[in-house]
């Protein structure tokens, strides 16, 4: 090693002593985290507008009262009581997924539709199609 | 009580909706190193603060990515993440320094200007050295990290990883001698 390349190790020591004194911020730590709650808070918010909005579900939820639908039974009253009452007489409960599901209205006539829905045993053992939509109309094939 | 790996937090984290103490663990054994990398390659205390902060928030939601079979320690993984966001942070503040021309954008060195009169003409030289240059002699010469390691932080070959370092000291080497006070007179005896 010569005497230009000692100096220069002797430099890069000193340098790193007191480099190595230096410490991230303080307040570094909670910027961070404040950073993450918003990302979080940001994602949780945007993930109902992400999902896209079916112009279906306009004319299903209206006509829904009043078409009648091939798939099975038609429940009507308090969507959302009647669904809490239902799951809860419903004890099994599958993953959630997309069915085609074939569906009449009056307007519309009959067609078949991808609708996120649960598969469920009913109090016989026997599974079921628990159809939700947005406006919490519910049936069950 | 055994003190728990990196990557042992690391899954810990990936399993966390939101960050909890396997977080904060691992930035209080990570966060400083991590800065003082992004001081020295950005030479810009503003960048620095910045680019931990995004690599903090990335080790956050990429967790899971971590590949624990490469290393023990996450701070090669982390070093890599700083490295691109300096750049990118770098490459943002350039534009923004386009517009805003008349203010000017000078770095903000308050952290390396606590560094000594020592030090400083150092420091000097090692601004002066591209970003390339800093990296690797951040990485090897400060940090002490083998060449094989510095080579997976960087993402270049060793033999590039070579070759930028020994050129990042001759530049020094020259840089520091130029700078030198002329203490010796040269005697001619004729």
């Amino acid at each position: 090693m010569d005497n230009n390349e000692a100096e220069l190790e002797t430099k890069l020591a000193a340098y790193r002593n007191e480099l190595n004194a230096i410490a991230a911020p303080a307040d570094l730590e909670d910027r961070v985290f404040l950073s993450i709650e918003q990302r979080l808070s940001a994602s949780a918010s945007a993930q109902p507008s992400e999902q896209p909005v079916d112009r279906f579900w306009l004319w299903a939820g209206c006509a829904a009262s009043i078409a009648a639908v091939s798939i099975g039974l038609l429940l009507t009253g308090d969507a959302e009581e009647n669904v809490i009452r239902q799951q809860a007489d419903l004890p099994t409960v599958n993953t959630i997924t997309s069915y085609p599901v074939r569906v009449h209205s009056l307007s519309h006539g009959a067609q078949w539709r991808y609708v996120q829905s649960q598969t469920v045993k009913d109090q016989r053992g026997i599974t079921r199609l628990l159809v939700v939509n947005p406006q919490g109309d519910f049936y069950v094939q | 009580m055994t003190t728990p790996s990196d990557a042992t937090l690391l899954n810990a984290i990936a399993a966390e909706k939101s960050p909890g103490s396997a977080f904060s663990r691992l930035y209080a054994r990570h966060a400083d190193p991590v800065f003082r990398y992004g001081l020295v390659v950005s030479q810009c205390a503003a960048i620095a603060e910045d680019a931990t902060q995004d690599t903090f928030v990335q080790m956050f939601e990429r967790a899971s990515e971590y590949d624990a079979a490469r290393s023990e320690s996450a701070l090669g993984w982390l070093y890599g993440l700083l490295r691109n966001n300096v750049r990118k942070l770098i490459r943002e503040r350039a534009v923004e320094a386009q517009h805003i021309e008349a203010q000017g954008v000078a770095p903000s060195t308050e952290h390396l200007c606590q560094l000594s009169d020592d030090v400083m003409e150092l420091q000097s030289a090692i601004s002066l050295l591209n970003i390339e240059q800093r990296e690797v002699l951040f990485l090897i010469s400060l940090e002490g990290l083998d060449y094989a390691a510095a080579s997976n932080v960087l993402g270049i070959p060793i033999g590039t990883v070579r070759s930028r370092l020994s050129r990042a000291r001759h530049e020094l080497r020259a840089t520091i001698a130029k700078d030198e006070p002329v203490n010796k007179v040269e005697v001619s005896h004729g």
